[in-house]
């Protein structure tokens, strides 16, 4: 009885959190776009991204990865193996520093999202030159998108950590975030 | 005799005050001004002047003050008129845009029958911004089919990649995925137009360099299905005439204003 109404409260959180996710990346492409027609717009579903491997198991991690990646690619017309190697790569890296820092404050999260809005371009960029059809890398984008993500991931770990909180309750690593 | 018995200095004083009163009675009624009367006159008239000033300042501010509160409330009141009428004003400047923009669009159905027009709205950009990818309002339910080409008064914008019932989504023609038939209108040379930034597109396979120079109009090609024959693709802006791979290549610039798209035109061809 308790594990079943603990596995709803699970299913329920996830499809919360793949809904607040397809918020975020509806505000970039759609609600930037309207107000700010092309210019670069943040990674808003970065800071979603980052908090769901880093705040989570292994296993529910690598869950949330293979969501994020078949809900971003609806989004856009990225070649599908490029987008799931940077995707993957951007994972690994975060992995990579959950396991060796301590990353529980504000700031940690806030330095390792930025991080990832660094990295994630540049692997795009660097996986698709071994393809026929290589981007092109823009600079201003590069920077602009990097700076404008920052002052909203704060906001969003608030967000998530409170909204997470409502429905099923704060993990450990968590309710160990401090804000 | 008691009767006759007055104090003489009593007498005296009251005798020069009624002297006094009777002169003093007699020099007002006058028309001059004696010295004696001056001084508290001049007192008098200083102090009336001044009183008169503060007064007089003193009602006038408040007059001015009354007159202010009035004015703010008509000002108030003015400028939420001017509000609406500016409001109205963009309302009516937009539908005088919208308006142009229809009659265009109308002007060019009628030139080209083979195909029915489905008019929607853009909705959304690509994720990255290094693809060049629109969502629009309508899908398949609006009669939207997948390749379906996408036009803009002015010129090719790209074809339809991904269909849903009431959404689909639109590859430009600058996107480096992107590959549509294309011929020199002047020559009649037939290549590929492909993206590979948002301004900017090339033209690919052209066998011979002669066959495309600068200032050449880019247009469809006339035995596909996609688009209407002779259409604007855009304009030659600079020829490369080293061959790569299989043919020359040439810089063409898009028609069609790409980063300003509001509303596009989705082909569907009658059958």
């Amino acid at each position: 009885m308790i594990n079943s109404k603990i596995f709803a409260k699970n299913i329920a959180s996830y499809f919360l959190n793949v809904f607040i996710f397809i918020l975020l990346i509806n505000l970039q492409t759609t609600i930037w776009f309207h107000f700010f027609n092309y210019l670069s717009p943040p990674y808003f579903w970065m800071p979603f991204f980052v908090y769901m491997i880093m705040y989570r198991s292994i296993s529910v991690a690598t869950l949330w990865f293979l969501t994020a990646y078949f809900i971003l690619m609806s989004f856009t017309m990225a070649l599908p193996g490029v987008f799931f190697v940077t995707l993957a790569l951007t994972f690994a890296f975060i992995i990579f520093m959950q396991k060796r820092f301590s990353m529980l404050s504000l700031a940690d999260f806030v330095l390792i999202t930025g991080l990832c809005c660094l990295l994630f371009p540049i692997c795009y960029f660097v996986i698709s030159a071994m393809t026929p059809y290589f981007t092109s890398f823009s600079v201003l984008d590069f920077f602009l998108s990097f700076a404008l993500t920052l002052p909203i991931t704060p906001i969003l770990l608030v967000l998530l950590k409170r909204i997470n909180a409502l429905i099923n309750g704060n993990n450990l690593k968590e309710l160990q975030i401090g804000l | 005799m008691p009767f006759l018995k007055i104090d003489f200095l009593k007498f005296i004083y009251a005798s020069c005050l009624i002297a006094f009163f009777i002169i003093i009675y007699t020099l007002q009624s006058s028309q001059e001004s004696p010295s004696l009367v001056v001084a508290p006159h001049s007192v008098n008239h200083f102090f009336q002047r001044y009183y008169y000033m503060f007064a007089d300042s003193v009602s006038s501010t408040t007059r001015q003050y009354l007159q202010l509160l009035t004015l703010k409330k008509e000002l108030r009141e003015v400028q939420v008129e001017n509000q609406k009428l500016k409001a109205k004003l963009q309302v009516l400047k937009e539908l005088k845009l919208e308006n142009q923009r229809l009659e265009e669009l109308l002007e060019y159905k009628s030139e080209v029958p083979s195909f029915h027009f489905i008019v929607a709205k853009v909705t959304a950009r690509d994720l990255m911004s290094d693809h060049f990818s629109l969502f629009i309002n309508k899908g398949s339910e609006e009669g939207i089919t997948k390749l379906a080409g996408v036009i803009s008064p002015k010129g090719v914008v790209g074809y339809v990649t991904d269909v849903k019932a009431h959404s689909a989504r639109i590859l430009f023609l600058t996107d480096r995925l992107s590959s549509i038939d294309a011929t020199v209108q002047r020559t009649r040379a037939r290549g590929i137009i492909s993206g590979y930034a948002w301004d900017a597109t090339k033209l690919k396979y052209i066998e011979r360099p002669e066959d495309m120079q600068e200032g050449d109009l880019v247009i469809t090609s006339s035995d596909q299905k996609t688009f209407p024959p002779g259409y604007p693709i855009g304009t030659i802006v600079a020829v490369n005439t080293k061959p790569s791979g299989v043919g020359h290549q040439a810089h063409v610039e898009p028609a069609a204003d790409l980063k300003k798209l509001e509303e596009v035109i989705i082909l569907k061809a009658k059958k």
